[in-house]
């Protein structure tokens, strides 16, 4: 039995606010102890594949051989299932251990397929959330993939889908091309926890998907949820997952008591970190005062398969009442730093939004402020892709000037990346 | 790893001393009420803190537009029995006031359960005169531009039946009874002066004297004269179920002292009811620092011996 807790909770946070105020925001960072494998249950891969018209030829050539090169790294007691869909979805090869002749049985039906028909993404997402749901003892990973736009769904069908899916799987998501919806792709990893990517071209499929078996093969501590215990008359405004990526779980809140929500994060890899932003609104205290103003907790399934709870007297989220204005004015370090990078996220997507609609001086006032912003934090990696967009003249000032050759799997590279964020430096303020 | 959820908690204690009054909530384990999330327990502010029982028990707390708490509060007991209580509360526009109400209501306090058959009243007023002293000799930093140190003090002392007070300033005592809070004591302002000289109170309040103390104790009363102020002195009768309460302008500005306690919720012990109107003071807008001290007066049973009033 070890003695240590499996997961770490820390609060970033300025607790002193001024007379009166009643908004306290915190930033949450919650590390999976390295040992936290003893919790571990096998993974069941779901692989989720477009066999529309459009996939025809190289792309349904390319996803079959991304799809041998995932299931190649797995072993019982790993699972998988294959699912297809074009306007309408079928069960390939139905839940079942990933022994090689299953493997093999895979890939052969997988070859067997034609492409035809056309786009219903809920379709696929639906079904492979039922074959999910049979097996609640497992880590439930689906696998993504599609090149077209979701047209064959009834409007709202897609969306209700995510709501019924949330929770019940993880899901990376994969745009094969240039023909696809940045927005909508986003929307489905974002409901599932995933990540979404371009693959520019399908020779990239396999190793895009390699990478997300090793990851998630890695995620083996499951069921993990970020608890939240607030006080009575308090209001969750926000929770939101910060890092690695950015993803609003607000809407995804499942009352647990009266003062108790969780949300749902899906299974974690041990070592593995996340940063979770939460606000609450409190009611007033008086000056001296000190309350909790939300204690979250981790809540994942053990290894005996009940609930456990972890707390971390760090990782309480205080507010105190001060007249010292130099005390309730300081921002929080952390909390400012993901202020920022939510505030490019929404620079880079309003900014693409309003190039996309023929809008060139907001684009130009949009984007310059993102380069500035991403130039202010140091985050290279965002400005090099920016700069795949724009022509940079001054970074500090965020004056820039929008290409006329722009390669449209760059544009969408930037909007998918620009949900991912920088993690805020550590240590003691200076 | 830590507690499975699943497994039964022990049983925690009810919450005390938060806004959700006696029995509401439960200390979560953490010192934390698990219903308004109000810390639970806080660091003792008070010197007199080992002292506070169900009978006896003080709060201050400083207002809002203060960077430090210039009220002070202080409770003791004496070995026969009877109940010490003082509030001080030191002049905002005096030097190191916060620290000149805090010694002022040690000392005295050190003075009112010191053993010996002196009377009540004249220990009260004992404890006042050392209380001034004290301030005198230690606080000799001058700030220019700021008055010398200064403090309010009232001292009082609670027997069966029996309360003595000896006061200089605006800090007062009541006793609670059945019938309402009776005010003991009166206070050293202007307000009072010119009332008393028969102008109307509300127009006395609405004068820009106002807030002005006639008479304090510390450098700040004597340092022109040499003299030494005279507090002064009340006992009074009470009913053997009544309280002794002192408290600062802090509370008495806000209101009415009687509703304020009429107000509370029932079942208050004497610890939580000064907590309670500390912050109700400051809930209904109290700008200043408020310091309440609460005594129930002991039952005849209680008393050990030693000298009475």
């Amino acid at each position: 039995m070890s003695t240590v807790d499996a997961f770490a909770l820390e609060a970033f946070q300025n607790p002193h606010l001024a007379e009166g105020a009643d908004r306290v925001d915190a930033i949450v960072t919650v590390t999976a102890h390295p040992s936290a494998a003893a919790a571990a249950r096998p993974l069941l891969l779901g692989i989720v594949v477009d066999r529309s018209r459009s996939m025809a030829g190289e792309r349904l050539t390319a996803a079959t051989a991304a799809v041998e090169a995932a299931l190649d790294l797995l072993e019982p007691p790993a699972a998988f299932f294959l699912v297809a869909f074009s306007h309408e979805a079928e069960v390939v090869v139905a839940p079942t251990p990933a022994t090689p002749e299953h493997r093999g049985v895979a890939v052969a039906r997988l070859r067997a397929l034609e492409a035809d028909g056309g786009t219903a993404m809920a379709t696929g997402l639906a079904l492979a959330g039922r074959l999910f749901a049979a097996h609640p003892d497992r880590i439930p990973q689906a696998l993504f993939l599609t090149d077209g736009k979701d047209e064959h769904d009834p409007p709202g069908v897609l969306a209700a889908v995510l709501d019924d899916c949330a929770g019940v799987f993880r899901c990376d998501c994969w745009g094969v091309g240039t023909d696809w919806q940045v927005g909508e792709v986003q929307a489905i990893a974002g409901a599932l926890l995933g990540r979404a990517a371009i693959v520019p071209e399908p020779t990239g499929m396999a190793a895009a998907f390699r990478a997300a078996v090793d990851a998630a093969a890695a995620r083996v501590v499951g069921d993990v949820r970020l608890r939240l215990w607030t006080p009575v008359g308090a209001e969750v405004l926000a929770c939101k997952q910060v890092s690695p990526a950015i993803a609003d779980l607000s809407g995804q809140a499942l009352a647990v008591g009266p003062q108790v929500r969780e949300y749902r994060t899906g299974a974690w890899a041990p070592g593995e970190s996340r940063d979770f932003a939460v606000a609450v609104r409190v009611r007033p205290g008086l000056v001296g005062e000190e309350l909790l103003a939300a204690r979250p907790s981790i809540v994942f399934v053990g290894r005996d398969g009940a609930d456990q709870e972890v707390r971390s007297a760090a990782g309480r989220v205080l507010a105190t009442w001060t007249g010292d204005a130099s005390l309730s004015a300081r921002l929080d370090r952390q909390v400012a730093h993901y202020a920022g990078q939510e505030e490019l996220a929404e620079a880079i997507h309003g900014g693409l939004a309003r190039r996309e609609a023929g809008d060139q001086a907001g684009a130009v006032q949009l984007l310059g402020n993102a380069v500035r912003l991403a130039h202010e934090a140091g985050d290279s990696a965002v400005t090099d892709r920016l700069r795949r967009v724009v022509d940079v003249l001054d970074p500090a000032t965020g004056t820039v000037r929008l290409r006329h050759a722009v390669a449209q799997a760059d544009a969408m590279d930037l909007e998918l990346e620009s949900t991912t964020t920088r993690r805020a430096r550590r240590g003691r303020p200076s | 790893m830590s507690d499975p959820a699943r497994s039964s908690e022990p049983p925690r204690p009810p919450a005390t001393g938060c806004p959700c009054g006696p029995g509401a909530g439960r200390d979560d384990g953490e010192g934390y009420c698990n219903r308004c999330g109000h810390r639970l327990r806080p660091a003792p502010p008070l010197r007199a803190d080992p002292h506070s029982g169900p009978d006896l028990g003080a709060w201050t707390q400083v207002g809002p537009r203060h960077p430090d708490n210039q009220d002070a509060v202080a409770i003791g007991r004496r070995a026969d029995g009877a109940l010490a209580l003082v509030v001080c509360d030191g002049v905002s526009s005096s030097a190191a006031a916060a620290q000149a109400a805090t010694a002022a209501a040690t000392v005295a306090c050190d003075v009112l359960v010191t053993p010996g058959g002196q009377p009540d009243a004249e220990r009260a007023a004992a404890a006042v005169r050392a209380a001034h002293r004290a301030v005198v000799q230690q606080l000799t930093r001058r700030e220019p531009g700021r008055d010398p140190p200064g403090t309010t003090i009232v001292a009082a002392l609670a027997r069966p039946g029996m309360v003595a007070v000896a006061w200089i300033g605006d800090s007062r005592a009541y006793l609670l009874e059945a019938g309402g809070a009776r005010l003991l004591t009166r206070d050293d302002s202007w307000v009072a002066a010119v009332v008393d000289a028969g102008m109307p109170e509300a127009e006395a309040r609405r004068a820009p004297q106002a807030h002005a103390l006639l008479r304090c104790i510390g450098p700040l009363e004597s340092e022109d004269t040499g003299e030494e102020p005279e507090p002064g002195v009340v006992t009074a009768q009470a009913h053997a179920a009544a309280r002794l309460l002192l408290c600062s302008d802090g509370l008495w500005g806000v209101g009415e002292v009687g509703d304020l306690v009429a107000a509370t919720p029932p079942g208050l012990d004497a610890p939580d009811l000064a907590r309670e109107l500390v912050r109700r003071a400051l809930a209904a807008g109290g700008t200043d620092d408020v310091a309440v001290a609460v005594a129930d007066l002991p039952f005849a049973g209680d008393e050990t011996g030693g000298a009475g009033p």
